[in-house]
C-alpha cells in the first residue's frame, strides 16, 4: 500500500479543501464560507443516514443475548472452547473431532453390557461356540470341511452289508469287551462258526472256536481271535456305531452272505493259532481252543 | 448513543457475564456497527454483526482500554469481517463466473434505507478500497480520524490523504449527477 494509494493523478491539484473543511464535511457540516460545498455536505449527510438506522432496544437485546449465548455454548475458530482451563496439564485438550469420543461411547456401552448377567451369559455361550467350532475345525470334522456328501448320507442310512458284521466285531472286541460278556448271544463268534458250517469248508481251527462257542456260550476270549480280522475290511466306524447297539445283529450275521469273508479273514490273521491245532481232534479244540486263541 | 454509565464499571460486568453490562454495550455500538457492515456491502448485515457481536463477548476479557478504545475494537473486528466477507464473496462470484469481478464496490444494497435518493452503492463505486473504507468509517461510523488509523492500521496523515481525495472524488461525482 503506497502512501497515495496508488491515486498519482490527483497530485498537486487543490481540490480547495483543508483538513478542517473535510473534517466538517465529514461530520454533515458545511465548513464556514464554503457554500459551494454544502451540496457535498448534503450528500455525505445522506450517506449516513442512509445506512445509520436507530436500533431498536429489543433487537440490541436480543443480540446481546445471543452473542453471550453462543460464546458460552460454541467453540471458538480455533476449535476451543470460550471459557477453557488455563493449563492441560492434567490431560491433553479435547479434540475436536467427535470420532473418538463416539468410539469411547460404544465401548463404554459394551462393556456395561457384558458386567451384566445377561451379558455374562452371551460372552460365556459365544466362547464356548468359538471353542467348540474351532476344535471341530481342528480335527477336520466341520460338516462340509472334508467330508464329501456320501459319508454324510453313509452315516444317516442304515447299513447291513457284510463289511458290518466283521467291523461289528472289530469294534465289538476293541472297544466294548464287557458289553459282549453280558449280552451272550450277541457274540460274533458263534455267528462266523455257523457260517462256517454252512459253508463245508471249515478248517480246524474254525472248529476250536466254534465248539468252543457253543460250549462256552459267549466267552470273551473266543471273540477275540474273529475280532482281530479285520484288515481288508472296510469299516468305518460310523457304520460300526450304528450297528453295535443293534439287537438284531445275530440275524444279519447269520445270513449266507458271511460264508465267503468270515473263512478268509481267519485265514489271514490266525495261521498261528491254526497251524498249531490244525492236526487236533474237535473234542480236544473243546478243552484247548478257547486257550490257545486267548493267547 | 452512549452507555449512560461509567465505562470501566460496565466493562467489568461484562466481564463477569452480566445481561444488563452487554445491552448496554451493544446498543451504545448497534446502530452504526450495522451500518458500516451495510454500507460495506454485506449482503446479510445482521448476520455480520452477530459475529462480530460473538466474537465481541469472546475477547472482553483480553480488553483494555476506555470507550473510545472499545469503539475502535468493535469497528476493527467489523472492518476484518467485511474484508473476510468480501474475499468470500469474490470467491463465489470467480467460481460462478470464472472471471474477476469488475470492481470492488459494495455488490448489493442491503441495509440501505429505501428512503434514500442517492444510489450509493453506485456512487461508492468511485472510490479506491481504501478511500471508501475511510470515508465510511468517517462518516458512516462516525470515528476520528486518529480511530479510523488504528482501525486499518495506518498513520494519521495516510487517513487523511484518502479523505481528501475520496471527498474530492465524490464533489466530482457529484456534479455528474449520479442519482438514483
Amino acid at each position: 500500500m503506497t502512501l497515495f494509494d496508488g491515486d498519482g493523478g490527483e497530485m498537486g491539484k487543490d481540490h480547495g479543501i483543508d483538513a478542517d473543511q473535510a473534517d466538517q464535511l465529514l461530520s454533515g457540516r458545511v465548513p464556514a464560507g464554503r457554500d459551494d460545498l454544502a451540496p457535498l455536505a448534503s450528500d455525505l449527510a445522506s450517506l449516513s443516514a442512509a445506512y445509520v438506522r436507530e436500533v431498536d432496544p429489543i433487537d440490541a437485546r436480543l443480540w446481546a443475548a445471543r452473542a453471550v449465548a453462543q460464546a458460552r455454548l460454541t467453540p471458538s475458530d480455533k476449535g476451543d472452547l470460550a471459557a477453557t482451563p488455563a493449563s492441560n496439564a492434567d490431560r491433553p485438550a479435547r479434540q475436536a473431532s467427535g470420532l473418538p469420543k463416539r468410539r469411547t461411547a460404544v465401548l463404554e456401552s459394551i462393556l456395561a453390557f457384558l458386567t451384566t448377567t445377561a451379558g455374562k451369559v452371551v460372552a460365556a455361550g459365544a466362547l464356548v461356540a468359538a471353542t467348540t467350532t474351532g476344535g471341530l475345525a481342528a480335527t477336520g470334522n466341520l460338516p462340509g470341511q472334508d467330508d464329501g456328501p456320501e459319508r454324510v448320507i453313509t452315516q444317516s442310512v442304515p447299513v447291513d452289508d457284510d463289511t458290518v458284521d466283521v467291523a461289528d466285531a472289530d469294534t465289538t472286541e476293541l472297544e466294548d469287551q464287557a458289553e459282549l460278556d453280558d449280552q451272550g448271544e450277541d457274540c460274533d463268534a458263534p455267528d462266523v462258526a455257523e457260517a462256517d458250517d454252512d459253508a463245508d469248508e471249515v478248517e480246524a481251527d474254525e472248529v476250536e472256536a466254534d465248539d468252543d462257542a457253543d460250549d462256552q456260550g459267549c466267552d470273551p476270549a473266543a471273540v477275540a481271535p474273529t475280532a482281530v480280522v479285520t484288515p481288508e475290511v472296510e469299516a468305518p466306524e460310523v457304520e460300526s456305531e450304528d450297528l453295535e447297539s443293534d439287537d438284531d445283529t445275530d440275524e444279519v450275521e447269520a445270513d449266507d452272505d458271511h460264508e465267503v469273508e468270515a473263512p478268509e479273514v481267519e485265514s489271514e490273521d490266525e495261521h498261528d493259532a491254526t497251524d498249531d491245532h490244525a492236526d487236533e481232534p474237535d473234542d480236544s479244540s473243546d478243552d484247548s481252543g478257547s486257550e490257545s486263541e486267548s493267547d | 448513543m452512549t452507555i449512560g454509565l461509567p465505562f470501566p464499571e460496565v466493562l467489568r460486568a461484562a466481564r463477569s457475564g452480566a445481561d444488563w453490562a452487554w445491552e448496554r454495550l451493544v446498543a451504545s455500538i448497534a446502530a452504526p456497527l450495522r451500518g458500516y457492515v451495510a454500507a460495506q456491502g454485506a449482503v446479510d448485515p445482521d448476520e455480520l454483526v452477530g459475529q462480530v457481536l460473538l466474537q465481541l463477548v469472546q475477547g472482553i476479557e483480553r480488553f483494555e482500554g476506555d470507550e473510545a478504545g472499545f469503539r475502535s475494537w468493535v469497528f476493527v473486528i467489523a472492518h476484518h469481517r467485511v474484508i473476510d466477507e468480501r474475499r468470500r464473496q469474490r470467491r463465489q462470484t470467480a467460481l460462478q463466473a470464472r472471471q474477476a469481478p469488475a470492481a470492488d464496490a459494495p455488490p448489493a444494497d442491503a441495509g440501505l434505507d429505501a428512503s434514500a435518493t442517492i444510489d450509493w452503492p453506485q456512487r461508492l463505486r468511485v472510490l479506491s478500497e481504501d478511500q471508501r473504507h475511510v470515508i465510511l468509517l468517517r462518516v458512516v461510523a462516525g470515528l476520528s480520524a486518529e480511530e479510523v488509523a488504528r482501525i486499518l492500521g495506518k498513520r494519521v496523515g495516510t487517513i487523511r490523504v484518502l479523505q481528501h481525495r475520496g471527498l474530492a472524488r465524490l464533489r466530482a461525482e457529484l456534479g455528474a449527477g449520479v442519482t438514483r
